[in-house]
């Protein structure tokens, strides 16, 4: 499916490259949109380079979307060069812009891109993406418990799978030069869904590789190590397997 | 606290099991003819895996919350007989889900491929081949295992008894199990042995 710059209600996509003008737009309206992550604004600014030293196993994507003379959104991604999939880490419009078919549009095209992705890095195709969904039990109040859920049935109603997983999110990708921990003081990882959303590819499959999805969150994108305690945790029941 | 309130969830839950086993009583016949017409298709089995795609109706049981406990009180099996899945009912209380599947093939299979807990099998395996699917308007919705070769004569009566059951259920199931159940559709097993999923 190629990719497709025109969406409902007049919608536009546009990719944002560091070297462009755009960059600065993107941290902003990430800002307004994501007010709770501003702390992660340079991790927009790095991923909006496609490549980053402290992103060696991910091809990054920064995209914005403009509606009626205003950007609207803002979707963060990246295909994992090492596996057959990608990591979604931001989508989000601003208040008018939501309830138009925006995101549904966003999810389809961020499955043509890391198809494109995958064949740039030699793979057949890609079989989807995952994201790192927020728990409605952990919520605080009833607002944020309807926030977190709404966001899950956005995710359920694109089609995507809730892993059974005891997923911990990480503060950050280890080791990355442009974010210290003195910057993120006070973040502390948090227990979130892991959910994947199939593309068609990976819609076929008979049954999913946990395992590889698991490991290329935590190993490939976040950098963790393979006896990490969050690893050991998210792949524990599978590990006890009958011979 | 967390203890008493999953001793309690847990008892409730073996209560109900044994309203739904004596209830099945009065249940009209399937009509299915496992026996004649099928090779235990829907029970997750060694060698199913080289079965061809068409060939499997189901290759994983999902149980219901404590559904695993009440199994292992009535028939002694250990738990490690079961996959076990975390589900999170509370920021601080996390219970498992028990699941055969190829990776974990149903330890109540007998070599004739008859069941050997008929009296009191998981309620998947009892409803098979009818599958209860929540909507994302939260609402129950029924598939049929296709791959079921006697579903031309499953009987209508036992289909809206069945139906009654998970009706009835549905109250008692959090969220978060049915989106394990619909993962579930994605899932035959991990095959790899235990030295190569860690060495993965």
């Amino acid at each position: 499916m190629p990719l497709e710059v025109n969406g409902p209600n007049g919608a536009t996509l546009h990719e944002v490259h560091a070297d462009a003008g755009l960059v600065e737009t993107a941290c902003e309206l990430f800002e307004s949109i994501f007010p709770q992550d501003h702390r992660y604004a340079p991790y927009v600014r790095a991923c909006a380079r496609g490549t980053h030293p402290s992103h060696p196993k991910t091809y990054d994507h920064v995209w914005l979307v403009r509606q009626g003379g205003e950007w609207v959104g803002v979707r963060i991604f990246s295909f994992i060069t090492t596996r057959a999939f990608g990591h979604g880490a931001y989508i989000g419009f601003t208040e008018s812009a939501r309830g138009q078919g925006l995101g549904r549009w966003l999810v389809e095209q961020t499955h043509a891109q890391l198809e494109m992705d995958a064949q740039k890095f030699g793979k057949p195709g890609s079989i989807g993406y995952l994201v790192e969904v927020e728990r409605t039990i952990d919520a605080h109040s009833e607002q944020e418990r309807r926030e977190s859920e709404r966001r899950l049935q956005f995710h359920r109603q694109c089609g995507a799978i809730i892993l059974p997983v005891q997923f911990i999110e990480p503060v950050m990708i280890e080791g990355v030069n442009y974010l210290s921990p003195a910057d993120l003081e006070g973040e502390s990882p948090r227990p979130m869904h892991l959910v994947f959303l199939p593309s068609e590819r990976g819609r076929a499959l008979v049954s999913l590789d946990l395992v590889n999805l698991i490991l290329g969150l935590y190993l490939d994108v976040y950098r963790l190590s393979n006896d990490h305690p969050f690893v050991h945790q998210a792949i524990s029941p599978l590990s006890e397997v009958k011979p | 606290m967390t203890a008493d309130f999953i001793a309690t969830l847990k008892a409730e839950w073996f209560e109900r099991f044994d309203q739904i086993l004596d209830d099945s009583k009065t249940i009209p016949s399937s009509n299915l003819k496992c026996l004649e017409l099928c090779q235990a298709r829907c029970c997750p089995r060694a060698g199913m895996r080289s079965l061809p795609v068409g060939e499997v109706a189901s290759p994983v049981v999902v149980l219901l919350p404590f559904e695993m406990e009440y199994l292992i009180e009535k028939t002694g099996v250990s738990k490690e007989l079961f996959r076990r899945w975390p589900l999170a009912l509370t920021p601080q209380v996390t219970i498992e889900i028990g699941m055969l599947d190829l990776g974990k093939p149903c330890p109540f299979l007998k070599d004739n491929l008859q069941c050997s807990i008929h009296e009191h099998n998981p309620l998947d395996c009892r409803t098979f081949p009818l599958l209860p699917v929540l909507n994302h308007r939260g609402s129950l919705e029924w598939e049929l295992g296709e791959n079921c070769p006697s579903l031309i004569h499953l009987n209508a009566k036992f289909v809206d008894a069945v139906k009654e059951v998970w009706s009835d259920l549905m109250p008692h199931l959090p969220r978060a199990w049915w989106d394990l159940y619909a993962f579930a559709d994605h899932w035959t097993g991990w095959p790899q042995s235990v030295e190569q999923v860690n060495a993965a």
